[in-house]
């Protein structure tokens, strides 16, 4: 299953995206929307684990354009392509009163048949994953605080259910098939802070056992432990109607030593992107970003050595 | 004693420093165009909000004139222009109104549409709304 290829909107992109979301749109007049009261582009994008942030760091924001008298939410679908990898997440999230996020995500990493040749197979199959989130928001406010330097800060959780664990996560010497990531993020909002321009800082620490988020199983090998791994997000608007960002992002991932099992060396390194995000109307936001995944092993023969894998990523966020 | 000036020359320069800055880079009253410049985007952002179904009702028997002459003077005083803000406090303004934060950040779009009509310069627009927004906690839910 591929992900729709979704192209730039026109403008008016707002009656396209009810046509693309069914169900999801309630009218197609985006100013005249109920539970939209927040600000635009203060919901963030999707990442790629279901969470209000930017493509790969959850951010502190709570998901949707809800205020705290209102409920919102998102439903998201991205692609990153990189080489023998294709990766597909797909879901939606709701955000309880500008308090509470609650998601779903299901990820689905597909490989092409050079990755298993070791294995002497010789399909392209997929490891999927489940994602549940839940982030609460617990005090600070990313946008308005600005006459003090204090960021909004929320804690979250991700737990996350391999669905293919036993055939490739488990051989590589991963240990379980599901885990749970804790993380706190501060995310702030600085108006004008660049050069007249408005600038978005993010930074993240999550505790994690995971291997490539997790759809390469839970602990390895080489540790069985919580890490606490780093991630940034830092990102401008370009325009005054906060439709247009540029940014970067960062992300450690545990090295479990994964790999040992078979002979390859599978070290997992960080996570980065580059993004350009168009945030037309509170209905719709797209994402496209070259991205970096970290390592990835390009086949499983003895003694191959696992390669830095970069591609295109590309997300597009329906909001309600 | 060539110590000591020397010390207390310094010390003028590191103290005098903020004043020269502040001497080389003019205010952002100044920027903005203004007492003119502010007025208008001051006039033009309540055309949007008496525009707008979302608040509009809030300002039905509000005394425009003054409203639009209080604000002209509060931000002409808070991005350092030649003004003294005399009326209320923000929170004793908007007491028992009960604005809730999806009607605040109406009016600030209503702001940012007036600001898009009158070409600000997309930087000055927001170091206004930079210093616009901290009032949020004492508006909203009063
Ligand atoms: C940054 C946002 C805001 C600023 C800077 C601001 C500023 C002011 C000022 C300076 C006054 C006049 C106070 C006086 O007469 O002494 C005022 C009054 C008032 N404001 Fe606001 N305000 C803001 C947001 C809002 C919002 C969101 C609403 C409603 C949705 C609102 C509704 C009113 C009303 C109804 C009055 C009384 C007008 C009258 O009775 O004459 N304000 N505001």
């Amino acid at each position: 299953m591929r992900t729709i290829k979704l192209k730039p909107p026109k403008l008016s992109s707002s009656l396209l995206g009810c046509g693309m979301a069914v169900g999801l749109c309630v009218t197609g007049m985006p100013a005249a929307l109920a539970d939209e009261g927040r600000l635009l582009a203060t919901g963030g994008a999707t990442q790629i684990e279901g969470s209000a942030g930017g493509g790969i760091v959850p951010w502190a924001l709570i998901s949707g354009y809800g205020t705290e008298d209102e409920v919102g939410g998102t439903a998201f679908l991205t692609n990153v392509d990189v080489p023998h990898y294709n990766l597909v997440s797909g879901g939606a999230a709701v955000g309880l009163y500008d308090r509470v996020e609650l998601s779903y995500a299901r990820q689905r990493l597909g490989l092409d048949n050079t990755v298993l040749s070791g294995l002497g197979l010789n399909t392209s199959p997929a490891i999927r994953q489940d994602i549940f989130g839940v982030k609460v928001k617990l005090l600070g406010d990313a946008i308005f605080s600005q006459d003090t330097l204090m960021p909004q800060v929320s804690v979250g959780m991700q737990y996350k259910r391999n669905l293919d664990f036993d055939f490739i996560p488990k051989t590589l010497g991963a240990r379980s098939a599901d885990g749970t990531d804790f993380y706190v993020a501060a995310t702030k909002l600085f108006l004008g802070g660049l050069d007249g321009r408005n600038v978005l800082l993010n930074g993240t620490i999550r505790m994690t056992k995971a291997n490539q988020m997790g759809l390469l199983g839970f602990g390895g090998p080489g540790n069985n432990t919580y890490q606490a791994e780093f991630e940034g997000s830092a990102g401008v608007f370009l325009d005054r109607a906060n439709t247009w960002m540029i940014g970067a992002e960062y992300r450690q991932n545990p090295d479990n030593g994964l790999g040992a099992p078979l002979g390859v060396s599978l070290h997992q390194s960080a996570y980065k992107d580059a993004y350009v995000a168009y945030i037309p109307n509170k209905r719709f936001a797209l994402v496209a970003a070259y991205a970096n995944l970290g390592s990835l092993p390009a086949t499983t023969q003895p003694g191959a050595n696992s390669s830095n894998n970069s591609g295109m990523y590309l997300s597009g966020q329906f909001s309600f | 004693m060539k110590k000591t000036s020397a010390i207390l020359g310094g010390l003028l320069i590191l103290s005098a420093a903020p004043w020269v800055v502040a001497a080389d880079a003019p205010s952002l009253y100044d920027q903005l165009g203004g007492k003119p410049a502010i007025q208008k985007v001051v006039d033009d952002m309540i055309t949007h909000v008496a525009a707008d179904p979302r608040i509009n009702t809030f300002f039905a028997n509000a005394n425009i004139p003054h409203l639009k002459m209080e604000l002209v003077s509060q931000i002409c005083a808070g991005t350092g222009g030649p003004c003294t803000y005399t009326g209320q406090s923000m929170s004793a303004a908007h007491k028992g109104m009960n604005i809730d934060s999806a009607q605040f950040n109406a009016l600030v779009e209503d702001l940012q549409l007036s600001l898009a009509d009158n070409h600000v310069p997309t930087g000055l627009g927001n170091k206004l709304l930079a210093i616009l927004a901290p009032m949020k906690k004492d508006i909203d839910h009063k």
